[in-house]
Formats: C-alpha cells, sequence, structure tokens
C-alpha cells in the first residue's frame, strides 16, 4: 500500500495512507501515513462503529494539509488488539447447532451431517440477508448446498468439474471453502451485539461440522502431487492463527 | 512497533521479515485546502463487484468500485485468509469507507466524492505492481481526483 502511494505521488496525486504495520510505513516512508494499531482487516476500526471509522478516516485526511513530508502519525486512540480484540460479552450466536461427530474418511456420513448443519445455519443467513440486503457469501456462484457438494467431491477424491468456467476447479474449491465459512459467520454475526473475530472463530472453528471437514480436506490436499492443490491446502484453507491454535 | 499478537507467530515473523520496496525519491504533491479536495480510496483487500474478475495470485491489476455501488454487490477474494474477513462481512466501512467518505463530502470536510474507487489485492509484491498504479493515476486524473485514500487490509 505505501509503494502504491508513492506510484501515486509521483504521478502528481495527494495520497495518504491508513498503516496497520507500523514497520512497513517506516521502512517505505510514504508521503503521509497514519498507523493505527487495529487487527489486520479492520482499518477504519471496527463494524458498524461510526465514531472510530469517521475519526480514523478524518484523522488520515488531514495528512493532506501536512506542509511537509514523510510524515507518520501514530493514532494514540487505538490500541494493540492482543489476543482476543474486543470481546462481546454480550453477543448471543443466533445460530444453535445439534452437537455431532462427524467422521471425514466416511463421505456418506460427512455429506448428511454438513447438510444438516447447513440446514440450521440457513434460515439464520436468510433472516440476516432479508434484514440487511447483503451478503458476501456467492464468489463461485455456486448455492450453498452447491457449495458443500463441491467440497465433499474434493474430500471424497472424485472432485467435480469447476462450477465456474473463470476458475480452475482447485481455485474454485478454494472459493468455495471461502464461502462456505462466509455462510457460518454471517449467520453467526446476525445478533445483538458485534463479536469479535475471535468469538467467531472459536465457534466455527471448534464447533462445526463444516470445519471439520475443511481442516480435513487441508490434511488431504497437503499430500497432493500437484503443486497448486498442496499449496492451496497448505496455506489457504485454515487461517494460520488456528492452525496454530488448534495444533493442525 | 506494532506487537501483532492477535496473529499466528509464524504470520506475524512473514510480515517484519517482508522485504519492503525503499524508495531514493520521496514525491510530495501539495494541494489546496482539504474542504475543496476531491477524493477517491484506493484499497489493497482484494475487493472488487460481485461481477468483475476476482482476485488470483501474483495479481497486479485493479478494479474499479462505481462509488454509488450497493454494498451488496461487492466481494473480497483476497488469497489470504490471515486476516479478519468478519468485520467485513459485517460493515463494508471497516475496509472500505463509502458511508464515512460520503458523511464527510455532506459536512465539507472534503470537498467531493470520486466517481470510482479501486482495489488491489495487497498479497501481491508492489514493486509489480507499478506500471498498473502509474495507468491507474491517469485514470484518478480524468475523474479530476487530486488526492487519494490509500486503506490496506
Amino acid at each position: 500500500m505505501s509503494a502504491l502511494g508513492h506510484f501515486l505521488e509521483e504521478e502528481g496525486l495527494a495520497t495518504t495512507i491508513v498503516s496497520l504495520i507500523r514497520l512497513h510505513s517506516e521502512t517505505i516512508q510514504p508521503p503521509r501515513t497514519l498507523f493505527v494499531d487495529f487487527e489486520l482487516g479492520r482499518p477504519l476500526g471496527g463494524p458498524h462503529d461510526k465514531a472510530t471509522q469517521r475519526r480514523v478516516l478524518e484523522a488520515t485526511l488531514r495528512l493532506l494539509e501536512s506542509d511537509a513530508g514523510p510524515v507518520l502519525l501514530v493514532d494514540d486512540d487505538s490500541s494493540d488488539p492482543g489476543t482476543d480484540p474486543d470481546p462481546d460479552l454480550s453477543w448471543r450466536n443466533p445460530v444453535l447447532l445439534e452437537s455431532r461427530s462427524v467422521d471425514p474418511a466416511d463421505i456418506e456420513d460427512s455429506r448428511a451431517k454438513l447438510l444438516a448443519e447447513i440446514a440450521e445455519v440457513e434460515p439464520v443467513y436468510r433472516k440476516r440477508l432479508e434484514a440487511l440486503k447483503r451478503t458476501t457469501f456467492g464468489v463461485t456462484g455456486l448455492d450453498i448446498e452447491g457449495t458443500a457438494l463441491y467440497i465433499l467431491s474434493y474430500l471424497a477424491g472424485r472432485a467435480e468439474p469447476t462450477p465456474n468456467p473463470d476458475m480452475s476447479p482447485n481455485l474454485a474449491m478454494r472459493f468455495a471453502v471461502d464461502d462456505l465459512k462466509t455462510f457460518y459467520l454471517e449467520a453467526a454475526s446476525f445478533a445483538d451485539g458485534t463479536p469479535s473475530s475471535r468469538q467467531l472463530g472459536l465457534w466455527f472453528w471448534r464447533q462445526t461440522v463444516a470445519a471439520t471437514l475443511i481442516i480435513a480436506l487441508r490434511a488431504q490436499t497437503m499430500q497432493s502431487e500437484i503443486k497448486s492443490l498442496k499449496l492451496i491446502g497448505t496455506v489457504f484453507l485454515v487461517p494460520r492463527i488456528w492452525v496454530e491454535e488448534l495444533e493442525l | 512497533m506494532v506487537v501483532l499478537t492477535n496473529l499466528s507467530d509464524h504470520f506475524a515473523r512473514v510480515l517484519t521479515d517482508l522485504d519492503c520496496p525503499t524508495f531514493d525519491t520521496k514525491p510530495w504533491v501539495r494541494g489546496g485546502p482539504l474542504s475543496e479536495r476531491r477524493v477517491a480510496i484506493v484499497s489493497s483487500a482484494g475487493i472488487h463487484l460481485r461481477s468483475d474478475r476476482h482476485f488470483v495470485g501474483g495479481d497486479t491489476g485493479y478494479r474499479a468500485i462505481p462509488n454509488d455501488a450497493d454494498a451488496g454487490d461487492i466481494v473480497m477474494t483476497h488469497i489470504s485468509p490471515n486476516y479478519d474477513r468478519t468485520g467485513f462481512m459485517q460493515d463494508i466501512n471497516t475496509v472500505l469507507p463509502l458511508d464515512r467518505l460520503a458523511e464527510l463530502a455532506r459536512d465539507g470536510v472534503i470537498g467531493s466524492v470520486a466517481s470510482h474507487h479501486y482495489s488491489f489485492m495487497g498479497a501481491t509484491d508492489p514493486r509489480g505492481m507499478e506500471d498498473e498504479a502509474r495507468e491507474l493515476a491517469g485514470r484518478l486524473k480524468a475523474d479530476k481526483v487530486d488526492s487519494v485514500l490509500l486503506v490496506p487490509v
């Protein structure tokens, strides 16, 4: 991001940057930087926190009025998010799941239990979509059942053809996994309160059949002799922080 | 220095050890009062219209997002799973502050908002984005933009 600022400034555009990694800004030294100590993925602050979003945005834009630079301002009102950023103890997960154990090696069992779980998540997801008119689900173009079945076809070792002509089968699988996570996490966030990323992650990665199967798919694809598939499995299916926490 | 305690040890090391580019020049563009600036957002979150091309590994290109786009038409196909996406799922303004920027324009803090904003995918080495960034500068100027807010993810 800082390097992009350098290129655009050289082309005659004034630039100002929100920075989440101070070390990078100090190294690259773009013209104007506001460093904020927020969680990666939330450069303007937390969801629905309009006051913080506006404060960060305005402070970053005010740097455009600086007389000389490079200038790096530290936002003292943001603080290191730590290991459990902004937990909301009032949050109650609106998705109530039956407790299930699943054997990923048994594809029929996996299919039945994943679809049963999705049937429990879907009413909340639909209710949220109706209320907010917004979802980030659907990158592959598949619906949720199609998404689940496509992922299961990989787990079964019989990958179906790509559902999206613009994506290779392996890339479609990777995006299908993203979509499955999105479907669950959007539903779980539809409640009073604003759950932290860790609250949502603890639920998803520790309590759902979907996560158990994604983890199994990761282990399977990591053994693949196809380099691109092995890379997807190793790096892109399970966030590194959960790989370490779950000791995968 | 940022502590990065909410990241895995491995990912924190990747970020702190990253080979960042350095430059011999320090460009500095002067402008008028903020209240007269026309502002565009350039994000590195790998976001785009649902109908646009998804991002892929090593992608050095950018995608245009109209300022009046419906938030429900904007999706994220960034290659990395190692940052929070639940904030973006809940509120687009955590990543692309369209509503907050409109409020600043309405309140006279900035002059106006660009007709389009843009997103790259930050996992790509930015040195590879130079040509696209310079080409993007032409598009921004054609839209009368004089100031750019850069937002990472």
